[in-house]
């Protein structure tokens, strides 16, 4: 077996503070640990830590994702040692930047968005044929994604649903950034086939972030369609999870543009939102933060009814969520919103 | 037999003691690459799969 170790600290996502006007003509130290731990991070797809991965390192395969058990570790040991015997085309370097050189052209151009940097055509149509092209180093064509963000947004928006399929979670994070401020109707269906396919026919190492990250992409561009899907996960509210308060809010901002049918639609998804009582234990700081993400969960439900409705008379919500204050709220909500049940 | 005590015992010590660990050291016992290409190049140069560890400190 060889080890490999991939610490990140961050010091790459605080170039701008610790960079503070120096030249960004070279990566400096300060970051180049970060910089190598993220490379590995972003060729697996890693965004949550700690992971474990064992590889091919002949085409970068993965072999398997032990689980923290000293069991599943060495069972995947066992099954890797047996897993090289198979011949594998060792695929050549192509002639291209490396993840360090692009790096550095990223630096300059954020170093020099003051005063106009610019990429010139020959570098920029290079750039987009890394983006596109399936066979590319994913690291290479995550940094050629970054940097067009900056440069050429527009292109990576035209290339946007092909980009949405690279099975690669911060490729995929970087492009949906870019969907969440420019909304793009005509991908709606591939976000919601990331929404509802995270982590099974859309593999990923963090389906939560997927989601989220596609839903905000969505913002209020979806449509009936979004609503259904968003439905299925909110039948069974979860306060702790932000995904659900997210959904809660999207459905309100899709709702004000919205015609009746769906807008009732949503006001039942909504109402079917309302989290359930919270039931005190033996643990009073859980049942304390339970209460409070409960509520949280609550004001939100009824910030969409009222945005839905043009209606600022809604009940406010209670300062406990006890099943009475619970049941209390719920039917003065109902009443509100015209005797409207959850469905 | 060797080789499965061997790989258990690292096996625990990953499992067990990553938030003991003073920040940005690798976990004792293994002889830990620290880059992808040196990791790459010894694995293929011996015929060995490569295990990643991937943690944080902040």
């Amino acid at each position: 077996m060889t080890w490999l170790f991939a610490n990140r600290n961050f010091a790459w996502d605080h170039r701008s503070e610790i960079l503070a006007g120096s030249s960004p003509e070279a990566v400096p130290d300060s970051f180049a640990a970060d910089l190598e731990a993220l490379r590995v991070h972003d060729r697996f797809g890693i965004t949550s830590w700690p992971q474990m991965i064992v590889c091919d390192p002949r085409d970068t395969r993965v072999i398997g994702m032990p689980e923290r058990t000293t069991e599943s570790v060495t069972a995947l040991f066992d099954r890797a040692l047996g897993a090289l015997t198979t011949p594998v085309a060792i695929r050549l370097p192509e002639q291209s930047p490396t993840p360090l050189e692009l790096e550095r052209l990223l630096l300059r151009l954020e170093a020099g968005e003051s005063t106009g940097v610019v990429v010139t055509q020959e570098r920029a149509q290079l750039l987009e044929r890394l983006l596109v092209r399936d066979g590319s180093d994913i690291v290479v064509r995550l940094r050629a994604l970054q940097i067009m963000l900056r440069t050429d947004p527009e292109t990576v928006r035209q290339h946007a649903p092909a980009l949405l399929g690279v099975p690669n979670d911060p490729f995929r994070y970087a492009v949906l950034g870019l969907l969440a401020e420019q909304p793009d109707p005509t991908v709606e269906k591939d976000l919601l086939r990331l929404f509802t396919g995270a982590g099974t026919e859309v593999p990923s190492l963090n389906p939560n972030v997927l989601r989220i990250n596609a839903v905000r992409a969505l913002g209020s561009g979806g449509g009936p369609e979004a609503i259904e899907a968003f439905a299925a996960v909110l039948a069974e509210p979860e306060p702790r999870n932000y995904l659900h308060r997210l959904l809660v809010e999207t459905c309100g901002e899709i709702g004000a543009r919205a015609d009746d049918s769906v807008r009732a639609r949503i006001t039942g998804v909504l109402l079917g939102a309302v989290p359930a009582a919270v039931v005190g234990g033996a643990d009073e700081d859980l049942a304390l933060t339970e209460d409070r993400l409960a509520r949280a969960m609550a004001r939100s439900i009824r910030a969409a009814c009222e945005h839905l409705t043009g209606n600022s008379a809604l009940p406010a919500v209670p300062g406990s969520w006890r099943r009475e204050d619970r049941e209390n709220w719920l039917e003065a909500l109902q009443s509100a919103l015209g005797g409207q049940a959850p469905r | 037999m060797k080789r499965s005590i061997g790989i258990a015992s690292v096996a625990l010590l990953l499992v067990a003691t990553p938030t003991l660990l003073p920040a940005g050291d690798p976990p004792p016992g293994p002889p830990w690459q620290m880059t992808w290409a040196e990791a790459r190049s010894h694995a293929l140069e011996h015929g060995q799969p490569i295990f990643i560890y991937f943690t944080k400190t902040y």
